[in-house]
């Protein structure tokens, strides 16, 4: 009778997750929660808010589904709308000028900012 | 939302205390349930003063406002079905005070209640409810829903450690109920009115809570049966001679099945049911005097084994196993329906035979499991809403489960209320006179029908 875990199953609201998510135990606010993340996803509806979690999959092993919060598909889905953060515009901008996301480096030099979306 | 209101709730919160994007009102929208309506303004209040100030608004514009703690409710209350304000708690967060010669913690309504716990505890202090989302709910949504938990057989339950509130009415003035006294009979007790009044008379935003002294020692065991009826009975047994357990769950078959299932912790797959039975205490040989106690009744009563947890590592493990039975069960259908009826403790082998009666007479699986000690249940339903003529059985069974309920003496729900889902079946169970008064004290509190609208009572 088990369902089986191949496909990703649909979250069932019942917030088991946020007992683990490291960036809800943060912010303590629904939006920066798995549970969150899996609903605003079901709406169609796509955020920076996205790029608040970090890919650790904890929520997964603990939802009694199984649920995959596939935070890279997520990403993924807000560059193809263009919804990007200043910082992921600089480092597709230098990767055009510069050849690398850091910006202007002399031969040899190691980078002194790591940008992150 | 009108933009000059949102400008107005602004100034008090400050911008970030207000959310109104749709993402952000599409996370605001749902509960612990299937149900789901968008707020059109989320407000985030830090002081009492600013939640006094939000509803003198909210009741001047005729605003719905739905306080909400960290939506795991079970019944759909904290959803705004009439949009409106969903006011969200969880940034009044402070526990204000633990006063230790006084044994009482005064905090505000959006503390997690397991960070209350910890803290408290750090004091050598304990607070004993434990409902299973102890870690994503809030001290606010407890005092609302009146939640239980395992403990609840021994210590009660969270309003027994109710002392007194601070809450913003539906005209936005601010009542102190209780204090830091243990007995008080000076007036109505408006505490235990506003404890489990899920919203809907005023917002709760403090409480001042009482605590008790820490158990030192605990003695955990997991008890066989390979008949149903004979745990049950043992249930009685036990509480017959004289011993208080601090908790006494029962957990059948198909429940055990499934937590092996999901967690792999070496469970009997052949026995009709299996209690879990904590003694604690604060003086060692009492409490082994009890669990050995327990040991011979249960033998006397047909258990097929006893296994008394060596170490806390196998104390932990087997509450672990208690506590993923309500996720665990989300893997064996595709949508499950708990409910929380409770009947007087001696009616609970009856219920059971009942339940299961129903259970083959409706062709749908019933798993039961719960806090067999308070007579407190909870049947699932495992079904698949996709197929409409077991959807159809599902709401015949959810009615037939609580006349169980009612026919044996019980009552429809326990510790999740009443909410949205039990409003059709409240009118049986309460009585038209009861209904009515109650109605009389909502209106009494919130004339303008504006605190969590629409909930608990059937509409007129
Ligand atoms: C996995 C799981 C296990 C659970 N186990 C248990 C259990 O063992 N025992 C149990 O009793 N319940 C249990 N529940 C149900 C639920 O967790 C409780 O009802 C809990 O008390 C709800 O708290 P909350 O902060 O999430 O409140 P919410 O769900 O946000 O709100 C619930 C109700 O309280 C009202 N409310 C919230 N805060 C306030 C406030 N400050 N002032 C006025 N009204 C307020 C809301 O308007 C709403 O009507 C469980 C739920 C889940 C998902
Ligand atoms: S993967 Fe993302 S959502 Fe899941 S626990 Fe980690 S940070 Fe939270
Ligand atoms: S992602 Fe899993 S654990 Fe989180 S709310 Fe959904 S079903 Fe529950």
């Amino acid at each position: 009778m088990l369902i089986g875990l191949a496909e990703n199953p649909t979250c069932i609201e019942c917030g088991l997750c946020r007992e683990v998510c490291p960036v809800f135990q943060i912010q303590s606010q629904e939006e920066y929660s798995p549970r969150g993340r899996a609903m605003l996803h079901s709406a169609g509806l796509q955020t920076l808010v996205f790029y608040q979690c970090t890919l650790c999959r904890t929520c997964r092993v603990v939802c009694p589904i199984g649920h995959d919060p596939n935070g890279e598909i997520l990403r993924s889905g807000l560059i193809e709308a263009g919804i990007e953060t200043p910082a992921n515009q600089t480092m597709i901008i230098n990767i055009r000028l510069y050849g690398n996301p850091f910006g202007p480096l002399a031969d040899g030099e190691l980078p002194k900012v790591l940008t992150c979306c | 939302m009108e933009k000059r209101l949102i400008a107005e709730f602004s100034e008090i919160v400050t911008t970030k205390g207000v959310l109104y994007s749709p993402e952000e009102l599409a996370v605001y929208s749902y509960d612990g349930t299937f149900e789901e309506h968008r707020p059109d303004l989320v407000i985030l209040p830090q002081s009492t003063e600013q939640v006094q100030k939000v509803v003198k608004i909210a009741a001047r514009e005729r605003i719905p406002v739905v306080t909400r703690g960290m939506a795991s409710g079970l019944t759909a209350a904290s959803v705004p079905f009439n949009g409106g304000i969903a006011l969200s708690m969880t940034r009044m967060n402070k526990i204000l005070e633990i006063d230790t010669n006084n044994a009482i913690a005064h905090v505000e309504a959006g503390v997690i209640t397991a960070d209350l716990q910890a803290a408290v505890e750090k004091q050598n202090l304990f607070y004993p409810p434990d409902p299973s989302s102890i870690r994503h709910s809030t001290i606010g949504g407890n005092i609302a829903c009146n939640a239980g938990g395992p403990r609840c057989l021994k210590y009660g339950v969270t309003g027994d450690y109710v002392l007194g509130l601070t809450a913003v009415l539906a005209d936005g003035q601010v009542i102190k109920t209780g204090g830091k006294v243990i007995k008080d009979v000076v007036g109505y007790d408006l505490t235990a009115l506003l404890t489990g009044s899920e919203g809907t008379l005023a917002i709760i935003t403090e409480a001042l809570l009482r605590l008790i002294a820490k158990p030192k020692y605990q003695r955990t065991a997991l008890v066989e049966f390979r008949d149903l009826n004979d745990a049950a009975q043992t249930v009685n047994q036990i509480l017959a001679a004289g011993i208080v357990p601090a908790t006494l769950e029962l957990i059948d078959q198909t429940a055990i099945s499934c937590i092996e299932a999901a967690m792999h912790l070496g469970l009997p797959l052949d026995m009709e049911a299996v209690l879990l039975i904590e003694c604690d205490g604060s003086d060692l040989e009492t409490v082994q005097r009890e669990i050995d106690q327990i040991e011979v009744i249960c033998q006397s009563c047909g258990a097929d084994k006893v296994s008394i947890a060596k170490d806390e590592n196998e104390r932990t493990q087997l509450w672990k196993a208690r506590r993923s039975v309500s996720p665990a069960l989300a893997r064996m259908s595709p949508n499950k329906l708990g409910e929380d009826i409770t009947v007087p403790r001696e009616a609970i082998p009856e219920a059971i035979r009942r339940l299961k009666k129903l259970s083959s007479e409706m062709d749908l699986p019933i798993v039961i499991f719960g806090h067999a000690g308070d007579g407190n249940l909870h049947p699932n339903i495992l079904f698949d809403k996709r197929d409409p003529q077991q959807w159809a059985r599902v709401e015949q069974t959810v009615a037939a489960e609580f006349q169980i309920a009612l026919d044996l003496g019980g009552t429809l729900s326990g510790e999740h209320g009443v909410g949205i889902l039990k409003r059709p079946y409240i009118q049986n169970a309460l009585g038209k006179v009861s209904i009515d008064l109650q109605k009389g004290i909502k209106k009494t509190f919130d004339p303008l029908n504006i605190l969590n609208p629409g909930k608990i009572f059937p509409d007129d």
